[in-house]
């Protein structure tokens, strides 16, 4: 703890002197906190050295792997866990590819309702102990439990028993049955993604019998991480430091090449790229910020260290189907004619930073196939005349929501509201941060008329975004911010999930086409990439599609 | 003195519970107003009404708000601010360190810019309209003109990341790779007191600067009056030298009015160093109360508000005893 002094005749003598040590001791060290190591001489496949990266302050949502969600915590979960089934470190499309984990691939009935998982003999957690069918069972139990249950329990609704159990009106799941080395699930109905389900990271396994409450200290993942990494320390809001596990099992590929992952928590995108760029941290954890990307883009020199992917992530207006003026298809479809996409992805930064699109799917997961259902620019008499068919009265006012703590959020808002004065809609926008505004907007009793939020895709299929985002059947659910609730669209959108392979993808491509062409549930506008900035030290890069964050397991220094 | 004194605290401690009321009303009537749920943003984004409800109800966030307040309160009064939503701590654990952290940051500042602000504002109000005190001056009107969200990221990038590159304010004299400050980041003093100070220079600058300016301001006026009373033209007259003059007289008179100026502003700076915190990732009160807003954890944002308010009622009785100290006129004011 520093202390003031009360005697500032004497402050420029202690100061000058004390900057004097300081500058000597700190000519040639470096900061103890963040920078990175020197040894550098590591190869693939030995785990040697150490890579820092930088963390923004909200990034950690919580340490208990059943729990975790955003996706800093996903891009740890995939070093640190090792899934039933998990995906192959491979970037783009071919790391959305499902590969053996702790289990081996699975036998499906041919009725698609059985799925069973024998577990390999080499599974097991980071202190030796070895991974049990029971364990599996607790564990999807556990993040099930509404005490822990982040919504991913959601996605087991079809595991028998699991909706009682979801409700709390049960206290065991009978649809999954587990003996020492196998675990087999089975289902109401069929699933077509439930592989990518099992592989979602807050099924991350813990031990039978660890307690049904959040352990936020980070001794799961000290004692019982599973996958190629486990921790050495945390400190909330400070630092995490990641260390091989030398119990991981490498029998189906060497993963995990680097000694040691120190994240420093707080530091924020910028200042995290400007200590990339001078060789004081290695990556940081955060998409780049629009600035850094336009910058670093055109720096030549830089060029080498710059990484880029599309990201399984939508921006897009939600019209609330059931608040007026928008539960009117005409006026939806109106809104789709009238903005102006390019120039509302020109407040987020350009075409460097993402592609417009008027479709819902997301490039590189099943379901997506490129159409355009609306123009990139105003097609105002279409629009115009659309208004006109709707029979609403204009000009009308209404209100747009947005969050105001992230850059381009409000500028886009600003976009539309102009676009759709064009067509007699005035539009308030209202700004508050994130935190506020997706809470707000989540619930239905807001009734939100309208809003930008973007859309993550919790595993690399349509289902995540079309079904979790506007089920028919569930219009007043948290994600369906456009209350879609068409009933007429239920047998589609159930047919589309319990397929699977071809048919799958190929009801998904035409229930995105249907969507968007007949009823317009809301106004898509652009696909965002991600981009990395790493330090020269950093090989092995790859992008995680399906944990849109950087694969740890396949990062060595050079 | 001693009773003048203790009557000052009563009436802090007063002031603490009045504002500590006052502040956990005030949020939680922002809070309800905007609609956030703590409960939606824990729940998850596909979690249905009733996991949320369930969520609430383990929060406690179902109970009607007279009864939170009054469980809160209940807590507070034990010393206890409750449990993070988010981290699942006692908020105590989480506030603590950001304390020492922000306290680190803002004493280290005062003493800087006490340091350039005492001999340049002195200086000043000794020798008005030299050219030392026309420099100070100009100093001062551009240290003020500086808002710190600019200066914090141009300090970091020309101090901490340009030398790296070989260049100091764009002048390629220094050898590639020089790390003269770091960038980012912060030591704790118990863990490597040098490498404490040395991650603190460039935030301390960055907040002593702003802070220089007024005090350099404030100072040269003060002395200039001081030096203008009949007791330092004696003082001169008996054959006083001039630090004398300055330190025994007229640094007597001003004490008082810098204590109390000094004290405001620590006080306001404790609370208000985010930028700093932000630009320089010191994890500090800012920063904590930042993540706490991220994530909606009601208990560390009433905590970090209400330890804002504390501060400064602290600050302010410090001040005032400070004050009754230095200045006997104020020992003997009635009912002073």
């Amino acid at each position: 703890m520093a202390h003031s002094s009360r005697r500032p005749l004497r402050g420029p003598l202690a100061l000058a002197g004390a900057l004097a040590v300081l500058l000597a001791a700190c000519s040639s060290a470096g900061s103890v906190s963040s920078s990175p190591s020197s040894s550098s001489t590591a190869k693939p496949g030995i785990a040697s050295g150490t890579l820092t990266g930088a963390m923004s302050s909200g990034a950690i949502d919580t340490m208990d792997p059943n729990r975790w969600y955003f996706a800093v915590t996903w891009g740890l979960a995939n070093a640190m866990c090792t899934t039933l089934v998990r995906y192959a470190d491979q970037p783009d499309a071919a790391g959305t590819q499902l590969t053996a984990g702790t289990a081996s691939m699975p036998v499906i009935s041919s009725d698609g309702l059985t799925y069973t998982f024998t577990l390999r003999p080499g599974a097991r957690f980071s202190n030796g102990t070895p991974i049990t069918g029971q364990d599996i069972k607790y564990t999807f139990m556990r993040l099930m439990n509404p005490a822990i249950d982040t919504g991913t329990g959601y996605y087991f609704t079809n595991v028998i028993g699991a909706p009682a159990y979801l409700a709390g009106k049960s206290t065991t799941v009978s649809g999954i049955v587990a003996t020492t080395n196998t675990v087999t699930f089975h289902l109401s109905a069929p699933d077509g993604a439930f592989l990518y389900k099992a592989a979602l990271p807050t099924t991350c396994p813990v031990p039978t019998g660890t307690p049904m409450k959040s352990q936020e200290s980070g001794t799961l993942e000290m004692n019982y991480a599973s996958g190629p990494y486990k921790l050495q320390s945390y400190q909330p809001g400070r630092q995490i430091v990641m260390v091989f596990n030398k119990n991981y099992d490498q029998a189906l590929g060497v993963r995990g090449h680097v000694a040691q992952f120190v994240f420093n928590i707080g530091v924020q995108a910028s200042q995290a790229a400007l200590e990339i760029q001078a060789g004081q941290l290695d990556f940081q954890t955060s998409n780049l910020a629009t600035a850094d990307i336009i910058r670093i883009s055109h720096d030549a020199a830089l060029a080498s260290q710059v990484h880029q992917s599309p990201r399984p992530e939508t921006t897009y207006l939600f019209l609330n189907n059931e608040v007026p003026p928008f539960n009117n298809i005409d006026v939806r479809k109106a809104v789709n004619y009238a903005i102006d996409r390019t120039a509302i992805e020109e407040q987020w930064g350009g075409p460097l930073v993402g592609s417009v699109t008027s479709q819902i799917m997301v490039p590189g997961a099943l379901g997506y196939a490129p159409y355009t259902a609306y123009p990139n620019t105003p097609n105002l008499a279409a629009a115009k005349a659309l208004m006109k068919e709707s029979g609403v009265k204009v000009p009308l006012t209404t209100s747009l929501r947005a969050q105001n703590d992230a850059p381009g959020f409000i500028n886009m808002a600003q976009v539309i509201k102009a676009n759709l004065a064009a067509i007699g809609i005035n539009v308030n926008v209202i700004g508050s941060p994130n935190s506020v505004n997706s809470s707000y907007i989540s619930n239905p009793a807001s009734h939100t008329p309208m809003g930008i939020e973007p859309w993550s895709l919790d595993f690399p299929d349509a289902e995540a975004l079309i079904n979790t985002g506007m089920d028919p059947a569930t219009p007043n659910a948290a994600p369906n911010l456009t209350r879609f609730g068409d009933p007429a669209f239920i047998p589609a959108f159930n047919a589309a999930a319990a397929a699977l392979g071809t048919k799958r993808a190929q009801l998904y491509e035409a229930l995105d086409k249907q969507l968007m062409t007949q009823v317009a549930p809301y106004a898509p506008i652009f696909n965002a990439r991600w981009y990395d900035f790493v330090s020269t030290r950093v090989g092995g890069y790859v992008y995680s599609v399906a944990m849109d964050a950087i694969n740890y397991n396949t990062l060595y220094v050079k | 003195m001693i009773r003048l004194a203790g009557t000052r605290i009563l009436g802090a401690l007063a002031q603490i519970l009045v504002v500590t009321l006052l502040a956990w009303l005030l949020f939680y009537v922002i809070a309800r107003f905007t609609g956030a749920s703590p409960a939606q943003r824990i729940a998850g984004k596909t979690a249905s009404p009733a996991q949320i409800a369930l969520v609430a109800k383990n929060l406690g966030l179902n109970q009607p708000y007279w009864r939170q307040y009054f469980i809160f309160l209940g807590r507070l009064v034990r010393g206890n601010f409750g449990f993070s939503y988010v981290q699942q701590r006692p908020v105590s654990q989480i506030l603590w360190p950001a304390l020492r952290a922000t306290a680190s940051l803002v004493l280290g500042a005062a003493v800087v810019w006490l340091s350039i602000a005492i001999p340049v504002g002195s200086y000043g109000g000794l020798r008005p309209r030299s050219f030392g005190d026309v420099a100070g001056r100009v100093i001062a009107i551009v240290g003020m003109s500086i808002p710190v969200f600019w200066l914090a990221p141009v300090l970091s990038y020309q101090l901490g990341y340009e030398p790296t590159q070989g260049r100091l304010f764009g002048l390629p004299i220094l050898p590639v790779g020089t790390q003269l400050f770091p960038i980012t980041g912060y030591v704790d003093l118990g863990q490597n007191p040098v490498q404490w100070a040395y991650h603190l220079i460039l935030p301390w600058i960055t907040l002593a600067i702003g802070f220089a300016a007024v005090y350099i301001r404030f100072l040269r006026t003060l002395t200039a009056e001081q030096l203008a009373e009949d007791y330092t033209r004696t003082a001169r007259a008996k054959g006083a030298s001039t630090s004398r003059v300055l330190i025994r007289h007229v640094g007597r008179n001003v004490l008082p009015s810098l204590t109390v100026l000094l004290g405001a502003d620590v006080a306001t700076a404790l609370t208000g160093v985010f930028f700093v915190e932000t630009v320089y990732a010191i994890p500090g009160i800012g920063y904590v109360g930042l993540s706490a807003i991220e994530n909606l954890d009601y208990p560390v944002i009433t905590a970090v508000i209400i330890v804002a308010a504390v501060i400064a009622v602290v600050a302010n009785t410090i001040v005032d005893i400070a004050h009754m100290a230095l200045d006997p006129r104020i020992r003997h004011v009635p009912d002073a």
